[in-house]
């Protein structure tokens, strides 16, 4: 077909009415870019929180429980704990699944007390596998896309400190605050540091160990900063007098293959019948807040979205219903020529298309613009449910340009199409009797 | 010229609505118009000239009576097959030119060809420099209409009825918006072209002066044809 | 551990001197002095057989009391040697030979999970709890006068309990421990076939408890009391300091 000489009428066309065009184009380049900004926003935070969670506190992408488990350990550790014999095949199952899973580790959960001597806490101690506390809080990603979550967290780690003394414990913020322990580890003396973790063990006796309080975590969760105890894996071992975990976390390579990751899991766990499931970090009991704050920015940058679409919609039918107008006497002209309705209508879509492609192009270079000075200024804010401050940054995924595009490109291309058909039925003496910006 | 006439026209009538009324515009008209002649059809303003030029064009339907362009029946045509005679067979000029104004004059000359698939580009433009010969206007093939006089206008969209080597071209008051002088000229240039091209000629005018000068004067009067 | 500490809720007695005010009162301090309240001190060896959740559990103590004092040591099985329970009014402490420091619970603390530490910690129903007389009932044949006790405060473990006293020998043969809005939740039975000299008089002691979860008869525990004897105890050994070094 010899549609370049179409495509390019199409264009040229669209400086006939240049402050029209302009005006359009203009609405349409605000559209989406407001829309690039909100999801970048969006993105940046999705990154953060979910790369703090799983990573920063130690969530993983995958927790392995007993059946169960999740919802009923802390009330019956003894039903709900995964054995030292299952954990041993679950371990071997996890490392059957090859280097997709960068890195595994239990966890023991106790509830318990933390006895100072004087008075007890009430704690959740979480015993955990050391070389997986190594790597997660070190983890690359955390400096990559939450700096400000890293620039916060303690040092040493636990992992660090167990070095220097074997019975290092990690307590929470608010823990440090109810004990009273205000100043720098340093300056606290050994009496203010050594205490007694005390728990119930699995045979239902009272039990208690030393512990020598050595650093601070955040636990991302406000109502986990008050009790969260992390303590090597093999102190909670002892004080609960078992070898097995609560659950066992596993960290991808590719956090994209969670849910096939868990269904090969699950198999392999019900053909072996051992009664464990595996879950994403996606289940609210795991990630609620993540999911929480997801939910609510998604619904927001939705409903945003949707009105901007369709203020843009108004603005187009505006522009093409002024340009059809004007431009009757011309499509029959052209329609007494030869040209069929449907050639006429391709060329107001082609128009339309222009339009929109362009505005798309010069979208694009705008939002990355502002995303880059807005990222420069380094703007801090306060998020309620976070303890550190976050950086507004916006972070546009680049695979959101192609839909957005395709999104206002369909809907120009559409409601032209749609404004025109009628118009080009009309007789064609019709249209060549109305007035028009002709020549 | 051939023995059948290009156009056969029995018993057409045509009527519009404007506002509550119905307008007869045409009351049952007959006409034949042969191969190669050159025809103007004269009438006052109301008349019914142009309805008729648009029904020969098939820009438009009679509501009784029968049209046949070269031996066929237009009713008979569907939408696509009218798009294609009109397109290959009639050309068109009309009062207000009726250009893009964003398309160069070599563009718009072009742009009836772009629906003849089986043109290579070459080709079209081979026609298009054909027109813009046979109108005179080579040295302004890259020219936008906006800086063209009403004349020149004029010749642009002669060379773009012609580029499709139409057998008729119907034109409707083609001179209307052009001084006398020019208004001459076109006619001239029509005259020429009817002798070179042999193409038909079918155009509507109220203007009188142009009786002497042309082949076959009609008069037509509230919707009736008299010679 | 909760059935035990239930024992001492029962055993430890207060000899505040106050104003007998009614009936109810009376026989509240009775019941409490049947069960052998002594100022210089008391010892004797407790068997605890317990059954929850499915799991059984036999251990042996040596428990030594004064006044709102208690000094529990365990002897049975071997791997809970050396673990030891002080019980100051109204704190607990558990200590171990291992540990550098004891650990502190008090009473309306709880261990997550089942154990009520209230359970643990000393009461004294004379101060604790208002006395009125219900009803007269009898068990297993024997008159008794039900009191209905409501507590005082909320620092009490129990909100209500409803206690079966014997109108002549002024024993607690049973008691029911409810909740705020009356419901029952435990049971317990008591017998005193024990007895011990004190003041020349020979008292009669208690010689075997049972607890009872209400809604699961099987979560019990059954505690035998053997050999209580007045010894003296010196304060200091009831002070958490001296315990922990």
């Amino acid at each position: 077909m010899n549609s370049f000489l179409e495509w390019k009428l199409a264009l040229r066309n669209l400086s006939r009415n240049k402050r029209r065009t302009l005006s359009t184009a203009t609405a349409l380049i605000i559209a989406f870019v407001g829309i690039a900004v909100l999801s970048g926003h969006v993105y940046n935070v999705h990154r953060s929180v979910k790369t703090s969670m799983v990573y920063g506190n130690r969530l993983g992408h995958i927790s392995i429980f007993k059946k169960d488990g999740i919802d009923k350990y802390e009330l019956r550790p003894d039903l709900y704990e995964i054995t030292a014999d299952e954990l041993k095949i679950v371990d071997e199952i996890v490392a059957g699944l090859g280097d997709r899973i960068e890195k595994r580790g239990a966890v023991l959960w106790a509830p318990g007390l933390l006895s100072t001597g004087k008075r007890s806490l009430p704690v959740l101690i979480a015993g955990t596998d050391l070389g997986m506390e190594e790597y997660a809080r070190d983890h690359a990603s955390i400096q990559a896309f939450v700096p400000e979550f890293a620039a916060m967290q303690e040092r040493p780690f636990l992992f660090q400190a167990v070095k220097e003394v074997p019975d290092a414990i990690s307590i929470a913020r608010g823990v440090r605050e109810l004990l009273g322990l205000r100043r720098p580890f340093g300056e606290l003396s050994s009496d203010e540091k050594e205490v007694v973790l005390a728990a119930r063990t699995r045979e239902r006796a009272f039990n208690a160990v030393n512990g020598t309080i050595a650093t601070t975590h955040m636990t991302g969760m406000p109502f986990l900063e008050d009790t969260s105890i992390v303590v090597p894996l093999q102190l909670a071992r002892e004080l609960v007098q078992s070898q097995g975990a609560s659950h066992m976390i596993l960290f991808l390579k590719n956090e994209r293959q969670t849910q096939d990751t868990i269904e090969k899991l699950q198999s392999e766990f019900d053909a072996r019948r051992l009664s464990v499931e595996a879950l994403p970090f996606a289940d609210d009991r795991i990630g609620l807040f993540y999911n929480g704050t997801m939910s609510f920015l998604l619904s927001i940058v939705s409903f945003f979205s949707v009105l901007i679409i369709g203020a843009s919609v108004l603005i187009i039918v505006n522009s093409m219903t002024m340009a059809l107008l004007e431009r009757a006497r011309e499509m029959g002209t052209l329609r007494a020529f030869g040209f069929t309705p449907q050639r006429v209508r391709g060329l107001f879509v082609k128009e339309a298309f222009w339009l929109a492609g362009i505005s798309s192009g010069i979208a694009i270079v705008l939002a990355e613009m502002i995303g880059y000075f807005v990222n420069r200024m380094h703007i801090m804010y306060e998020t309620p449910g976070i303890v550190y401050r976050t950086q507004l940054r916006i972070i546009i995924p680049p695979w959101i340009y192609l839909p957005l595009t395709l999104v206002i490109v369909v809907i120009a291309t559409g409601f032209s199409f749609w404004l025109v058909r009628r118009k080009t039925r009309e007789r064609i003496a019709v249209l060549l009797l109305e007035s028009g910006a002709a020549l | 010229m051939d023995s059948q006439p290009l156009i056969r026209i029995h018993q057409v009538q045509k009527s519009y609505r404007l506002g509550e009324v119905m307008i007869p515009a045409l009351k049952g008209v007959d006409l034949n118009v042969a191969g190669g002649e050159f025809t103007v059809l004269i009438g006052a303003s109301g008349s019914g000239k142009s309805t008729l030029l648009n029904l020969i064009g098939c820009v438009d339907e009679p509501d009784s009576g029968e049209i046949w362009f070269d031996g066929q029946a237009v009713a008979a045509l569907n939408e696509k097959e009218r798009s294609e005679l009109r397109n290959r067979k009639i050309g068109f000029v009309f009062q207000s030119f009726n250009l893009i104004p964003v398309l160069s004059v070599a563009e718009n000359i072009e742009l009836p060809l772009l629906i003849q698939p089986e043109l290579s580009a070459a080709e079209r433009r081979q026609r298009v420099e054909s027109a813009l010969a046979d109108v005179g206007l080579a040295e302004y093939r890259h020219h936008l209409p906006d800086r063209l006089s009403g004349g020149q206008r004029q010749r642009v969209a002669i060379a773009r009825a012609l580029v499709t080597q139409p057998k008729l071209i119907l034109a409707d008051e083609p001179t209307a918006n052009l001084d006398s002088k020019t208004a001459h000229m076109i006619i001239d240039l029509l005259l020429d072209l009817n002798r070179k091209r042999n193409v038909t000629f079918f155009f509507c005018s109220h203007d009188e002066k142009l009786i002497g000068r042309v082949g076959r004067v009609l008069h037509i009067v509230d919707g009736l044809i008299s010679a | 551990m909760k059935r035990v500490m239930s024992v001492f809720v029962l055993i430890i007695v207060s000899f505040a001197s106050r104003a007998w005010a009614d009936e109810a009162a009376a026989l509240l301090k009775a019941s409490d002095q049947a069960r052998g309240g002594v100022a210089e001190g008391l010892t004797w060896d407790v068997r605890l057989q317990s059954w929850e959740e499915g799991q059984e559990s036999d251990r042996s103590f040596t428990v030594r009391a004064k006044d709102v004092d208690a000094l529990v040591e365990s002897r049975a099985p071997a791997k809970f040697k050396g673990e030891v329970f002080l019980f100051n009014d109204r704190t607990m402490w558990f200590f171990k030979p291992s540990l550098r420091k004891p650990v502190a619970v008090s009473a309306r603390q709880k261990l997550a999970g089942q154990a009520a530490n209230g359970d643990i910690a000393t009461t004294n129903y004379a101060r604790d709890y208002v006395a009125t007389v219900e009803k007269s009932e009898k068990v297993n044949g024997v008159p008794t006068k039900v009191l209905l006790l409501k507590a005082k405060s909320d620092q009490v473990t129990y909100d209500q309990i409803r206690y079966w006293v014997t109108e002549k020998s002024k024993q607690a043969v049973r008691a029911e421990f409810m909740t705020l809005q009356g419901k029952p939740f435990k049971l317990a039975t008591f017998e005193y076939k024990n007895t011990v000299v004190a003041n020349g008089r020979k008292l009669p002691f208690v010689s075997k408890m049972v607890i009872e979860d209400v809604k699961n008869k099987n979560n019990r525990s059954i505690m035998y009391y053997t050999k209580p004897r007045i010894v003296a105890h010196p304060a200091a050994i009831f002070n958490i300091n001296n315990l922990s070094r």
